[in-house]
């Protein structure tokens, strides 16, 4: 099972990346729900730091993930797709890539604004990004709240269009990048 | 030898004889909370009081400071909001905290200790403070460490000094100057 992406498949780290951070975003989306919704106690801190620690982490894996994305030509897109839509996929992958961005630098930004100090993972002190400020912390949280909602959005069209691929389409872009295996282009070869 | 400096150097040792309150806006008073292994600072905008220090004469000292609990500012309001809750400064019920002083000795490197007891909360408890005095600035800034068990703040599962520490260190400058 090669490390690197193919004409045809993902390699293991790039699917390792998609997946580990799936799995990231849905577990953050939680605990982000949870936590806002807790009247103040310290377990309410220590979701709050595990959800900003963990934060930080998709940060780092999300700037691997984009060294390693141009470091690596990505699988083509079957060739039985509109041009409309190969355009439409690459639009909103960028987009998801801009949420993923922006969401955890407004809420380091919001973390760093209203003062509170971080310990990643309880490890070490995570530098703040500004001083204390209540109306960049607002402006933080604004921006962290609406790129959540847009994330939700891209997912249910990320998630959708993998499905129409899968079941419609019958092509291999989802199982491919489940099993790094291309059954249905092979079958086709 | 205080006259002979007195003398010599105009307002010399001059402390502040009759007792008078701290002037704004140079006089502060901050505290620093360790959270989850980190400091975390703040400030109380509101107190006053009436203050007399004299170097030369430290046991007539005098501290008569009152602190409005409702002023404390981190920096942020939601967590201010909830520290004049009932579990922590309780403001409502406790509008005011109380620090009380008669006498200070001379300390070491040019400093003083106070010893004065501290009433929060309606708990009333031992702090001791040390100072320094600025005789040239007619400024007081001193410090102490205090537990915040003592006085109840942060009561139910805040008591666990495991996320917010126990010991709260207190730092102050009161200006006396007549600029």
């Amino acid at each position: 099972m090669p490390m690197r992406d193919t004409l045809d498949q993902w390699g293991w780290m790039s699917r390792l990346l998609h997946w580990g951070m799936a799995a990231l975003v849905f577990g953050l989306l939680g605990v982000g729900v949870v936590m806002t919704d807790m009247k103040p106690s310290p377990d309410k801190i220590s979701l709050y730091n595990l959800h900003k620690s963990t934060g930080l982490l998709l940060l780092a894996l999300l700037v691997l993930r984009l060294i390693w994305r141009k470091r690596n030509s990505p699988p083509l897109l079957p060739g039985t797709m509109p041009a409309w839509q190969k355009t439409a996929s690459r639009i909103s992958h960028i987009a998801l890539y801009l949420a993923l961005l922006t969401i955890p630098i407004s809420g380091w930004i919001m973390h760093s604004a209203s003062g509170y100090p971080l310990r990643w993972y309880g490890l070490f002190k995570v530098p703040a990004l500004v001083a204390t400020d209540p109306g960049l912390k607002r402006s933080a949280q604004s921006v962290h709240e609406y790129a959540v909602y847009l994330l939700l959005a891209l997912l249910v069209v990320h998630i959708a269009a993998a499905l129409k691929h899968h079941f419609k389409d019958r092509d291999d872009v989802l199982m491919r990048m489940l099993t790094g295996r291309n059954t249905r282009w092979n079958d086709r070869l | 030898m205080s006259l002979i400096c007195t003398l010599v150097l105009g307002i010399g040792l001059a402390g502040i004889s009759e007792a008078k309150p701290p002037r704004w806006p140079e006089s502060s008073l901050r505290f620093s909370a360790s959270y989850d292994g980190e400091p975390l600072s703040g400030v109380f905008r509101k107190f006053g009081g009436q203050v007399k220090f004299d170097p030369s004469a430290p046991a007539q000292s005098s501290f008569e400071i009152e602190i409005d609990t409702g002023s404390v500012d981190t920096g942020d309001s939601e967590r201010d909001d909830y520290l004049r809750m009932p579990e922590w400064f309780s403001s409502e019920a406790h509008p005011k905290a109380h620090y009380r002083a008669k006498a200070c000795t001379a300390g070491k490197h040019h400093s003083w200790d106070c010893s004065g007891t501290l009433e929060l909360k309606g708990k009333t408890s031992a702090v001791p403070i040390a100072i320094i005095w600025s005789s040239e600035k007619q400024q007081l800034s001193g410090k102490a460490e205090l537990s915040r068990a003592q006085f109840a703040v942060g009561e139910g599962e805040w008591s666990d000094p495991e996320t917010i520490g126990d010991l709260v260190q207190v730092e102050f400058l009161l200006d006396f100057g007549d600029k």
